[in-house]
């Protein structure tokens, strides 16, 4: 079967199908999404223990997205997520749909095998040659985003979940005030997620937000000090170090 | 869910190494908003992070598509609820010209074809972005999707014709001369 702009090489429909052809993501989004999801990842690890000490599991992206329900949709749904799991520095708000209704959060399974014969080739490169040019990144905002943790969301019955939506609302604050270049306000939010969440599943993603402002307000050897600990602490892996590493430098940080 | 070992996070590299740029391309073109489309590419790679014990081995795109297609499908609906305009393009008057592809500029005509894709049937649109924007052959179209190649070629049919009559009616709504752009 040839394709379209074979057979049509010119006019309104090819020059419409060229135009939608290849497109490369932006690069320094495309590493951000990849320390997210690494995140979750490693943050995965590390829940069945926080579960353990009766701690909710807020680095569940379930609980997280269940969160997001029971804040009413107006919980930084994506954000949830990646406060668990990554510096990037985006909030991403959504409006709200006009409803969720269950039969939209439920995620349906998609397929985890090829049904035919013909198996999907799982390394496959997509068929256009990577652009190396940089592009700007697009803004945070992304109605969009929300709209994927509401394709995995369930009903918001779960109280740990409530918890957890806590928990990430005040962490969230932290690093709203981070991102926004106000990091004494920062500090103030981490003060307060301290002494409400003292043994909380998102201590580490706290301590690292932490040593951000402390970086931004100029109090490097507090910053430096937190970040010993932090790095000495058990199941302190390799994600936590390379983000330490770009917040204070490779030399800070073994 | 059994913790992620080094293998997994291998694994997960390799996959996101692998298909994020496709899932970002696939998402844009199924109807997500540009503004939306790398929050929710990562958000979907951050679901697949927690979801990798599921993927089955070799499946991972499909996996992946499955996710884009419904998160995608989400945007669309949301964007039906607001209100638009008679005729759905109304910021999108060609400049009178015999040339489409200088009538045309390249953001316009990929803002045109998102419009006439967002009327195709969901079926169709999915079969027909990934022939014939993403050059995938058949029987990778047919893999992705999760159908016979039969049923994915009989899409790829459909999906044509389908494209066909709305990017006519879409030329005649802009203005351009049907017989110079055909």
């Amino acid at each position: 079967m040839k394709r379209l702009t074979e057979e049509l090489p010119e006019g309104f429909e090819a020059t419409l199908l060229r135009a939608g052809q290849g497109g490369e993501p932006p690069p320094d989004r495309q590493r951000r999404a990849l320390e997210a999801a690494l995140g979750v990842v490693a943050a995965s690890s590390a829940a069945p223990l926080a579960l353990k000490a009766g701690v909710a599991a807020a680095t569940k992206p379930s609980g997280v997205v269940g969160a997001a329900v029971a804040l009413g949709w107006k919980a930084v749904a994506v954000t949830a997520v990646a406060v668990v799991a990554s510096a990037a520095a985006a909030t991403y708000v959504w409006n709200g749909p006009s409803a969720a209704p269950k039969s939209t959060v439920a995620l349906p399974a998609p397929p985890m095998s090829p049904p035919t014969a013909a198996p999907a080739r799982a390394v496959d490169d997509p068929p256009h040659a990577p652009v190396a040019a940089p592009r700007v990144a697009a803004p945070p905002s992304a109605p969009s985003a929300a709209t994927v943790a509401r394709a995995v969301a369930g009903p918001p019955s779960d109280p740990a979940a409530e918890v957890s939506a806590a928990e990430i609302s005040a962490l969230d604050d932290a690093r709203t005030a981070v991102e926004s270049r106000r990091p004494a306000d920062a500090v103030r939010a981490l003060d307060a997620y301290d002494a409400r969440f003292p043994h909380g599943s998102l201590a580490k993603e706290a301590a690292l937000v932490r040593i951000q402002a402390l970086v931004d307000l100029g109090d490097r050897p507090e910053a430096l000090r937190r970040a010993r600990e932090l790095t000495a602490a058990p199941n302190s892996d390799g994600l936590y170090r390379a983000r330490l590493r770009r917040i204070l430098g490779s030399d800070a940080v073994p | 869910m059994s913790p992620p070992s080094s293998d997994t996070q291998q694994r997960f590299r390799e996959m996101f190494d692998a298909h994020y740029p496709f899932i970002w391309r696939q998402l844009r073109r199924l109807g997500v908003p540009d503004e939306g489309v790398d929050d929710a590419a990562q958000e979907l790679f951050m679901i697949a992070a927690r979801r990798m014990g599921d993927i089955r081995v070799g499946a991972e795109r499909a996996f992946l598509f499955g996710v884009a297609r419904r998160v995608a499908a989400d945007a669309r609906r949301s964007r039906a609820v607001r209100p638009v305009a008679a005729g759905g393009v109304p910021d999108e008057q060609a400049d009178a010209g015999p040339n489409p592809e200088q009538a045309l500029g390249n953001q316009r005509a990929r803002k045109i074809l998102g419009q006439v894709l967002d009327e195709m049937q969901d079926d169709t649109r999915e079969a027909f972005v990934l022939f014939e924007l993403e050059q995938l052959s058949k029987s990778e179209v047919a893999a992705v999707l999760g159908v016979p190649e039969g049923t994915a070629a009989s899409r790829l049919r459909r999906a044509r014709d389908e494209f066909m009559a709305i990017a006519q009616r879409t030329k005649a709504r802009l203005g351009i001369p049907l017989g110079t752009a055909s």
